[in-house]
């Protein structure tokens, strides 16, 4: 057991820290020198918000960010060893500040959690009606308020409008697939685990058709978003048709995901 | 423990690791960020592996906080530990400093007063740490823009702590420079003070002026007086492993090899078996 810190070195760490992280300004028996760490500590906090969340960055503009940087990083003090992840509570504090690069923030935020997820479990099950599929690693449906899919992509302010986004690992970065109102329940129920039949079921509850859930299963497949099965065969091909036999939403998934395929985000 | 001599090499940073991967420049070896590679999503860890397997690695972290009054974080530990045995790492780095207190950390490296108490609070933990680790630590002289109410001087601190706990050196000699000039003091006396035996490894660095002081800013290339520096060091601690670190205003990778490559001449007179009288 290594001994107790003398209380000298610890009253002197917490009154240098004090001077490095406070929001006042330094008092004047402050020890000269001091500023300067003060200084690379906030340069450096600040320029990790600014690498979490670029995007958002872009849209508010390089000086609009910074205020809102500097007010972040004065009210939340790191508590882990590592620097990733510091601006996690960036999305919610940006709310003040405004609700769409609230949004755009939060997107970003998941976008980095999706490319840091480890491989996923495979869902064993034969292939048929209760085959469950396998989602690509840190899949997850994210609903938003403001488009922010748009503004991401930089096609411009993100709009009011609520929008459902499949946010998934492929090829070691996290990508992106706008989701329709009506594919939504289906695709929720696969990554909750639900087996194929009842997921299609829930679908066809709200209101999608079978050759509808059969091409936007068939996307899903083909974007990379669910695992192939191991095992795929005859079953498998009756589930794979031709692409581009869907419509409406099912375009809109078409469209979104190869746009996701020009700009892969990474975090 | 003995630390192979391998050459020169450059700390790697995320915006080359492809490319360097790609071109397979002749590296002695890389160092990584430790930090950077903790619990990495598994994309970064397979390039990882790939770089493990090209290069020799080394592993140079900046959250050990071995100077804090916080108990070591064993899971940062535990972590450090497992990445050193997944890329084969040759040795691990941290700093002479502390970066938090109280559960909150700065990310700075903050300055240590040098007196018997911190020594022995450091000594403490340096152990500590290497049990944990399960090998020495090799530990950094690091910049220091306070001048604190010191009873030892930063060298005779250095050397009595690698003689207390078996831990070695790693001299930044651009941070020695840094030092030397805010504060005043002579850096080859510096040098010559270090207990040569000890240093595992060296560092050069570009820094910048703001304010009539030096900042230890890693975005320019190496000055000459830290190339002059960096020859009397080479001639005292002979050819030791030694790193090109550049963080901020990254250059290409060619710019920074060009950068190591004039670290050459200075490392071949040093490897240079000494003259018959």
């Amino acid at each position: 057991m290594p001994p107790e810190p003398t209380e000298d070195l610890a009253r002197f760490q917490r009154r240098f820290f004090a001077l490095v992280v406070g929001k006042r300004e330094l008092p004047p028996d402050a020890p000269p020198g001091v500023e300067v760490h003060r200084r690379m500590y906030r340069l450096r906090l600040e320029r990790e918000l600014a690498r979490e969340f670029p995007a958002t960055r872009r849209w508010l503009g390089a000086a609009r960010f910074g205020r809102v940087a500097r007010a972040y990083l004065a009210t939340h003090v790191s508590r882990s060893f590592t620097l990733a992840g510091y601006g996690a509570a960036l999305p919610r504090f940006l709310a003040r500040e405004s609700a769409a690069a609230a949004e755009l923030a939060r997107l970003e935020r998941e976008l980095a959690l999706v490319a840091a997820a480890g491989p996923g479990r495979p869902r064993p099950g034969r292939l048929g009606p209760a085959l469950r599929l396998s989602p690509a690693p840190g899949a997850r449906l994210v609903a938003f308020a403001y488009d922010v899919e748009r503004a991401y992509a930089q096609r411009g302010a993100p709009r009011k409008r609520a929008v459902r986004l499949a946010l998934f690992q492929r090829g070691g970065a996290a990508v992106r697939l706008c989701i329709g109102a009506r594919e939504a329940p289906l695709l929720a129920a696969l990554l909750r685990g639900a087996r194929l039949d009842r997921a299609v079921a829930a679908a066809s509850r709200a209101g999608l058709g079978p050759a509808r859930i059969q091409s936007t299963l068939a996307g899903w497949l083909a974007d990379g978003l669910f695992a192939p099965h191991a095992g795929a065969g005859a079953n498998g091909r009756a589930a794979s048709p031709r692409r581009g036999t869907g419509r409406g939403a099912a375009a809109d998934r078409t469209k979104a995901s190869s746009s996701a395929r020009r700009r892969p985000a990474s975090s | 423990m003995s630390f192979p001599r391998l050459g020169l090499g450059l700390g790697l940073r995320a915006q080359h690791a492809r490319e360097i991967l790609r071109r397979r420049p002749p590296l002695g070896f890389l160092e990584l960020l430790t930090e950077n590679h903790l619990g990495a999503a598994p994309a970064r860890r397979a390039q990882d592996d790939a770089l493990a397997a090209a290069y020799p690695v080394v592993l140079h972290g900046v959250s050990l906080d071995v100077g804090s009054v916080d108990p070591l974080d064993r899971r940062y530990l535990r972590a450090v530990a497992e990445l050193a045995e997944r890329t084969r790492a040759r040795w691990i780095s941290d700093h002479l400093c502390w970066t938090g207190v109280g559960g909150r950390k700065s990310h700075d490296l903050l300055p240590l007063p040098y007196t018997e108490a911190t020594l022995r609070h450091v000594a403490a933990r340096v152990r500590e740490a290497q049990d944990a680790l399960g090998r020495p630590l090799v530990l950094e002289n690091a910049t220091r823009y306070v001048a604190l109410d010191d009873s030892l001087a930063e060298t005779e601190f250095l050397a009595r702590l690698c003689d207390e706990t078996g831990c070695a050196l790693l001299v930044d000699v651009n941070n020695v420079h840094v030092n030397a000039t805010n504060h005043r003091f002579d850096a080859f006396a510096y040098l010559d003070a270090l207990p040569a035996e000890r240093v595992a490894q060296l560092h050069l660095a570009g820094h910048a002026e703001v304010d009539g002081r030096l900042i230890d800013s890693h975005d320019a290339p190496v000055a000459a007086t830290v190339w002059r520096l960096f020859e009397h060091a080479l001639a005292r601690f002979g050819p030791v492993p030694t790193v090109l670190e550049w963080d901020a205003s990254l250059p290409a990778l060619d710019v920074l090899l060009a950068e190591l490559r004039k670290a050459e001449p200075f490392f071949a007179r040093a490897a240079e078996p000494p003259r018959a009288a």
